[in-house]
């Protein structure tokens, strides 16, 4: 029994039908770590991008090795890091907040990587030309530069994502109960592992198959020059 | 901070890691073209396979393969009568090389989908067999496409290894877990452990640079 | 990879066989249609070239003449008629009692007779200039590396770059690494040579060397040589033929002092109009 529901091993057909209602159970955490792990990381990666464009060398310098350093070490060991570090200077965040600061910390690197990819595949021409006009550089970079760059950082930052929720089941090393866990914690009770792992295996590309979908639908729907204003 | 005696069960997990991500990365390199090649060619028994490790590997997570490799495996195994437990080391490496190894099939994919046409012709009005124009005039061509793309993808894969301490092989996340386990000193255990990690990568990533810059010897600008 | 993918718009197989191939005509276009979809770019066309002759192609853009070389090195597939390459048909070959489309097979058998040279020269960028022009006659035509060494040699003198073996393309000029296109053509001793504007795509200075590589060899060797070009004084010195190719036909052709000088028919001047009298 997990989460209050029974389950049933008298046939691997029966075991199968009557765990799915658990792991979606975990699935519905794995969304929600996804989610907000995705949204940290599209906020520090904008941080990030932002602090590695000043023109200050005392400031971009830093934060560059910051970004290489994330970048570098692995998921894992930045999550135990966070888990058991942080309580020690009196921080203490419930393990899927830990591990959604976590997720979303390793993928500020990649985040802010697309954000200067992305504005810098715009900006020579165009700041050329809104200079000739007279624009000041802050409307430049808003009503310019950013409309243009949104259409390749939006598909860019859906496929990270689509990464991040493959990433959720590090998680499990802290107790998260997202889908990984949940079907290890059936495995490790009824010495069943195969129905369990592999239903969260179609799961995940269920998901993986939907997210991608959507993200291209998106890629699709936005126009290549950029959002038009009138 | 007695980091000092931590070095030796440390420095033996690092070990552990190098090998394991040497392993995974060679043997995801040959799944990579295996998968890349045969998603292109003709056979649609190779490229139906290939289509499937493909979708498989990248579709789900690296640590549900891993754990399915290492938990569900035997069990299906049990089933057809087939013993196949796989000793940590096994999974660990075969988990790591084929997600690598699908991600890579794209790049490879890609790059020798982009070698330009005219090579092509080229190659066919010299009267070149198919199968020599992909190993002599496109695959040469393609590979230096492929190299930065590699880099990154070999540096993922270290950061990957450290999942295998999950199935209780003895590489450097491990060791630091059984230490910290130990001294509950855990702010310098895992300080020195991103260290660690950080180096390593650092010295992939000179190391990729430098197989990328003598792959791409003929390329204009170089000699 | 890289099938003659149109090879389903081909004709179906005839049972009828093809017109017999002209006594000494070592290319013969019998009625050929080629389209690319809606286009017809070659119409019916009728073509012969004779051994050892030198013809140039000359046309507009669109004229169908690039695709008469292309068609003829395997590069394209023709919707309609015959095609015979010293006395044997290329597109079609002989099973059953009935004539149906090449397979891959015959085809490399036929590109045999055949070298080209391209526009964008298209060497192997990842290859020396040695091993551009062995690789073909070691790998396809089974020659041992030292037989093949010697044929480099031969043919890189020939076209004036002996000491350049050991350079990659993208250290060589345009002309230079057009030059060695054509001896690695060469290397394979086609009896017939094709030369897809083998000039446009270089610059004015360079455009010379090349064009003596091709005049010796059309006085030292004895190939049949099939060139489109724009370069019409060039064309005058070496051609025994000069065709002029408008929207997939040939217009007029005879010797280049007529076409070129004093054409008859109306488009012909009206295109040559574009270009320095060739006098």
């Amino acid at each position: 029994m997990l989460f209050g529901i029974a389950w049933d091993t008298s046939s691997n057909w029966l075991f199968a039908s009557s765990i799915l209602p658990i792991l979606l159970k975990g699935l519905v955490i794995t969304i929600q770590a996804t989610v907000l792990g995705f949204f940290v990381a599209a906020v520090l990666g904008l941080v990030l991008a932002a602090l590695k464009a000043s023109r200050l060398r005392i400031i971009s310098w830093p934060a560059r090795l910051i970004t290489e350093f994330i970048r570098d070490t692995p998921l894992l060991v930045q999550l135990f890091f966070l888990y058991y570090v942080l309580p020690e200077y009196g921080i203490v965040l419930p393990a899927f907040l830990t591990g959604a600061l976590a997720l979303g910390i390793q993928y500020s690197a990649y985040t802010s990587e697309v954000y200067r990819a992305g504005i810098e595949s715009i900006t020579h021409g165009q700041t050329e030309a809104a200079r000739a006009l007279d624009l000041s550089p802050l409307r430049t970079f808003g009503v310019i530069i950013v409309p243009q760059a949104i259409p390749r950082i939006i598909p860019a930052l859906g496929n990270y994502l689509v990464s991040i929720m493959k990433d959720v089941p590090v998680l499990s090393v802290v107790s998260v109960l997202e889908m990984l866990n949940v079907a290890k914690i059936i495995g490790d009770r009824t010495f069943n592992y195969l129905v369990p792992l592999s239903m969260v295996g179609g799961l995940y590309l269920i998901l993986t198959l939907v997210a991608s979908a959507a993200v291209r639908h998106l890629d699709r729907r936005l126009p290549k020059q950029g959002i038009p204003l009138k | 901070m007695d980091w000092l005696s931590y070095s030796t069960p440390l420095l033996q997990g690092a070990w552990v890691t190098i090998q394991l991500t040497v392993y995974s990365t060679i043997l995801g390199a040959f799944f990579a073209f295996a998968f890349g090649i045969g998603k292109i060619s003709n056979n649609w028994m190779a490229k139906g396979v290939s289509i499937f490790f493909i979708e498989i590997f990248r579709g789900t997570s690296l640590l549900v393969q891993l754990f399915w490799l290492y938990f569900a495996l035997p069990i299906l195994g049990q089933s057809i009568g087939v013993d196949l437990r796989l000793p940590p080391v096994v999974a660990g490496t075969l988990a790591l090389s084929l997600n690598i190894g699908a991600y890579g099939a794209e790049v490879v994919r890609g790059a020798i989908q982009a070698v330009p046409p005219s090579q092509h012709e080229a190659a066919k009005a010299l009267d070149f067999t198919q199968r020599q124009v992909l190993w002599r005039i496109s695959l040469p061509q393609a590979i230096p496409e492929m190299m930065p793309s590699f880099g990154n993808l070999a540096v993922q894969n270290l950061k990957d290894t450290a999942l295998v301490s999950l199935i209780s092989l003895g590489d450097l996340a491990f060791r630091a877990e059984q230490i910290r386990n130990f001294t509950q000193d855990s702010v310098t255990v895992y300080t020195l452990l991103l260290f660690m990690y950080f180096g390593m990568a650092l010295v992939l990533t000179a190391i990729m640079k430098l197989l990328e810059r003598s792959v791409g010897r003929w390329r204009p600008g170089r000699t | 990879m890289n099938e003659p993918e149109t090879r389903e718009s081909l004709a179906p197989a005839r049972t009828q066989a093809p017109t017999a191939p002209g006594a000494d005509a070592i290319i013969q276009f019998d009625k050929v249609i080629k389209r690319f979809g809606d286009v017809t770019v070659l119409d019916s066309l009728d073509f012969n070239v004779q051994k050892g002759e030198k013809v140039t192609i000359i046309g507009p853009s669109g004229s169908g003449k690039s695709t008469v070389l292309r068609i003829l090195m395997t590069l394209e597939t023709i919707n309609e008629g015959f095609i015979h390459v010293a006395g044997r048909p290329l597109w079609h070959e002989r099973r059953n009692d009935q004539w149906v489309p090449a397979g891959e097979e015959h085809l490399r058998d036929m590109r045999k007779e055949m070298g080209m040279v391209f526009q964008q020269f298209n060497l192997f960028p990842h290859m020396t200039v040695r091993r551009n022009i062995t690789e073909a006659p070691v790998h396809v035509l089974g020659l041992s590396k030292d037989k093949a060494h010697q044929r480099a040699e031969e043919y890189l003198e020939l076209v004036g770059l002996s000491d350049q073996a050991d350079k990659f393309p993208s250290q060589l000029s345009g002309g230079q690494q057009q030059r060695v296109a054509i001896a690695r053509a060469l290397a394979m001793q086609p009896n017939i040579m094709l030369f897809d504007e083998p000039t446009s795509a270089l610059d004015p200075e360079l455009v010379g060397e090349v064009l003596n590589v091709i005049q010796r060899l059309s006085e030292e060797q004895d190939l049949t040589m099939l060139l489109v070009t724009h370069e019409m004084q060039f064309a005058k010195q070496i051609s025994d033929r000069v065709c002029f190719f408008d929207k997939g036909r040939i217009v007029e052709e005879g010797p280049p002092e007529q076409v070129l000088c004093s054409p008859r028919e109306a488009r012909t001047q009206e295109f040559l109009k574009g270009f320095i009298n060739p006098d």
